[in-house]
């Protein structure tokens, strides 16, 4: 047992004292989960769809005398409760607003045509905002497209007001005179001012646990899950990178001074798988507590994660254990680490697991792989599942580990027992 | 200048030869060219498909109108399916999102109308953290809108009425207001002022040509794996350091320079061809229209490799093994990747990070792409991020040529 461990001891000084598993170790899964984070807001800062940058382009030519709608719009998008959702530049003509989307400096244009206020004042026709976008960008428009959608509904339902109030007051055999027209005026922008909030007057929205704010929530989950897929790519990378040590004392023959020495080849062999399931377990807990200092991530229950981590680092050290098994030498082992393990990692879902609504064949190559096993327990895990819900993920993980380090050991046996 | 050629050619032959190259340079950029074309494809085609998320809505069962005329107004909207419940059959409505009987549950309380400012509210249960719950959500708030709009407007025009001519009874004031109420229903669908969507494109662009699945994923890869690629070439500065080969050069009629400047032009040619390849498979076997402006992606090309050699070389002459060279290509490619908006847009992400990611070369690059395939513009319109990338060249490669000089080996 003594040399076991100093076997073991020995492959995990290796490869701490080493600049190369520090950094694809633990440098890179928290690069990536560092990056995530500060693209999506890390919970605490919101998106760059709260900054959009829009030109407006105002057309309109109201009769003389009437005022310019078009000011109104440009002084709605403007206001308090839309200053922090959107920036509005206004620009002379539609041309240099293309221009302007074109150099990215923003996002969309709101054209309004030469005949709005002329539409809103008068009666019988309609017209149209035009909102000319960046097709690189999928979301931002369409929030826009919300906000101009509300305001043209406020126009259309002052005009829709002037007419209905007028009708009716026909019908009743009465005559809209000055006054009247007046009174309609002074009741739209009274209702224009109250409207803004009539919408929340009317509707609360809650989460179903009761709790407002979710989208801090939304992207904790996003970092909690990216960095869960993270930690399994790099630790089976590690697995497979540590296991490499075998080939490269084959190579260097320090392995064979060992053979010679009076220890059993099962023995050298223990000290080996010991060594990167301990280097597993050391690349594990680091990612586990920096991430939850530096990304606040909750990881769980402590007796649910340490299962989860017992699974982890049995399947990611037999499935890189199996993989250099295969391999003759140590230049092959190129093919495992950029291949093999990436292909993987991407069939097991590793690279798409923030993206909903997969596509079913998604699901089914995911099972194949030990990575989609595991990012299913770890993603149970982060959810709260109970111990029920995890055990089947978990039962198929050791099982997959178990036949790897069969596997593994098997091929590893018949080759040394030859020298 | 012969000298020169010479190790070009040895570092070319000497990538080429590895197994690796293929499999890194163009196998893998393709599969996930592929991989991720496929998955966004296939999103888009399962939301397509998707059955309409069910709202529940829930009241009195002396509020049946209101609850009936939601549950209409719901389906209208194309977007939602709506079922009723009464509180005596649910009295905690929520159990209805718990057992996953609805994705949302819209709770009205007794006597429940869109006629009255002072109310309590109804509630909505809904998570916004699904697609469906956004879906839900912004097509209820829509629909609480709009028929806010149309009860509010209706109440004040028959104020205003009242107010000239005033109604003889309640009853009468009454019937005036659902006949006003009717006709502001039929108004609405002819609505004064509409809204209208457009995208920024040329006029002459072909629009059956403009949308493809792979328009992010395409350059996106060829982004990440044209960084990545430059491992097996910087890998070589190292070897030769290693080997002593570089002294050996050293102690020839071959300048310093003359070996940086080899070792540099076998990567851009390496980086250009991968880039073609990669280019000319995104046109022919994913549709992105990378063709429509062949100069102007070609300008792209050779500012990124002229950049991404740079990087490499930087990275060659300063790393102290092959580790290290894999070590620093990777973080340069995660950081470079992720802040040029390779595998997600920038306009999702936070104002500081955006602020920063925009101008990095590989964002640079995105956008000298994306400015011909998808925003469909013209040679002119690369000239602004092909000229950041001419600077980003400049300055790696002056870091690069530095680190050299001072290397005393």
């Amino acid at each position: 047992m003594r040399k076991v461990l100093a076997i073991a001891s020995k492959d995990l000084l290796r490869s701490i004292r080493s600049l190369y598993f520090v950094g694809i170790s633990l440098l890179a899964p928290l690069l990536l989960s560092f990056l995530f984070s500060a693209a999506f807001g890390g919970g605490k800062e919101s998106t760059a769809i709260s900054n959009m940058e829009i030109a407006l382009v105002n057309q309109d030519a109201p009769a003389q005398g009437n005022p310019n709608l078009g000011e109104t719009v440009l002084e709605v998008l403007r206001s308090d409760g839309l200053k922090d959702l959107i920036t509005v530049h206004a620009v002379g003509n539609e041309e240099e607003a293309l221009q302007g989307i074109n150099d990215q400096d923003y996002s969309a244009a709101l054209i309004i045509p030469p005949d709005f206020s002329q539409v809103v004042t008068g009666s019988g026709k309609t017209t149209q905002l035009r909102i000319v976008y960046d097709p690189a960008e999928s979301i931002s428009p369409h929030v826009l497209e919300n906000i101009v959608a509300a305001i043209a509904d406020g126009f259309s339902s002052s005009k829709m007001m002037v007419d209905l109030a007028v009708e009716e007051l026909q019908r009743r055999g009465g005559q809209a005179d000055e006054q009247f027209y007046t009174q309609v005026v002074e009741r739209i922008t009274a209702q224009s001012e109250n409207r803004a909030y009539a919408t929340s007057s009317l509707l609360t929205v809650l989460n179903p646990q009761g709790q407002k704010g979710e989208t801090e929530n939304e992207i904790q989950q996003i970092i909690s899950t990216i960095m869960a897929s993270m930690m399994i790519f790099f630790t089976f990378y590690t697995g497979a990178a540590t296991s490499e040590s075998l080939l490269q004392e084959e190579e260097k023959g320090t392995l064979a001074r060992k053979f010679v020495s009076p220890t059993p080849v099962r023995d050298i062999l223990a000290g080996k798988f010991l060594g990167v399931l301990i280097t597993l377990t050391v690349q594990i807990c680091v990612l586990l507590v920096v991430s939850h200092l530096v990304f606040h991530i909750e990881w769980g229950e402590p007796g649910k994660l340490v299962l989860a981590v017992v699974a982890l680092i049995v399947s990611a050290a037999g499935f890189g254990l199996l993989l250099m098994s295969l391999l003759r030498d140590t230049r092959q082992t190129g093919i495992i680490f950029g291949g093999v393990m990436t292909i993987t990692g991407m069939l097991g879902g590793l690279f798409t697991g923030s993206i909903q609504n997969m596509p079913g064949f998604m699901e089914v190559l995911k099972k194949l792989t030990p990575q989609g096993w595991a990012q299913d327990l770890w993603q149970l895990l982060l959810n709260g599942a109970s111990y029920r819900e995890m055990l089947f993920p978990l039962a198929v993980l050791l099982g997959m580990a178990v036949i790897f380090f069969f596997i593994a050991d098997f091929r590893f046996q018949r080759r040394f027992a030859r020298k | 200048m012969k000298r020169i050629f010479d190790i070009v050619g040895k570092d070319i032959s000497q990538t080429l030869r590895s197994p690796m190259a293929a499999l890194f340079l163009i196998a893998m950029p393709l599969m996930f060219t592929a991989f991720f074309g496929l998955i966004f494809q296939g999103v888009a085609k399962d939301e397509g498909a998707q059955e309409k998320p069910l709202v529940a809505v829930v009241g009195e069962a002396q509020d049946g109108s209101i609850l009936n005329e939601l549950q209409t107004l719901f389906q209208e909207s194309g977007e939602l399916t709506a079922a009723v419940f009464t509180t005596d059959e649910y009295p905690d409505s929520l159990i209805l999102f718990e057992e996953k009987e609805a994705v949302a549950v819209l709770s009205l309380p007794e006597h429940f109308q869109f006629l009255s400012q002072d109310q309590t509210p109804a509630t909505l249960y809904v998570d916004e953290t699904s697609s469906e719950g956004q879906t839900a959500l912004y097509t209820i708030q829509r629909v609480f809108s709009q028929q806010q709009i149309l009860y509010s407007t209706s109440r004040l025009a028959v104020q205003v009425v009242d107010e000239q001519l005033p109604y003889a009874s309640d009853q009468e004031y009454q019937a005036a207001l659902e006949q006003v109420l009717a006709k502001a229903g039929q108004a609405w669908d002819k609505k004064a002022v509409t809204v209208s969507m457009e995208r920024a494109v040329t006029e002459t662009t072909d629009l059956s040509r403009i949308e493809s699945a792979y328009d992010q994923s395409s350059p996106g890869m060829l982004v990440q794996f044209t960084i990545s690629g430059l491992m097996g070439t910087a890998i070589i500065f190292v070897q030769e350091r290693r080997t002593k080969t570089l002294q050996r050069m050293l102690t020839t009629a071959t300048s310093r320079s003359a070996i940086i400047i080899a070792h540099a032009l076998s990567m851009f040619f390496i980086i250009v061809a991968q880039q073609i390849i990669l280019v000319l498979s995104g046109h022919f076997l994913f549709g992105v229209d990378y063709l429509r402006e062949p100069l102007a992606i070609l300008l792209v090309i050779v500012a990124f490799a002229l950049w991404v050699s740079g990087m490499g070389t930087l990275i060659g002459v300063s790393a102290k093994n092959e580790d290290q060279v894999v070590l620093f290509s990777l973080i340069a490619m995660f950081l470079f990747t992720a802040m040029g908006g390779a595998w997600f847009t920038l306009e999702n992400t936070s104002p500081g990070f955006y602020a920063i990611a925009r101008y990095t070369p590989g964002a640079q690059a995105m956008q000298g792409l994306q400015n011909i395939i998808v925003r469909k513009q013209g040679l002119s319109s690369v000239f602004a991020p092909v000229g950041m990338l001419l600077l980003y060249a400049f300055l790696f490669y002056a870091a690069a040529i530095l680190i050299f000089k001072k290397n005393k080996e």
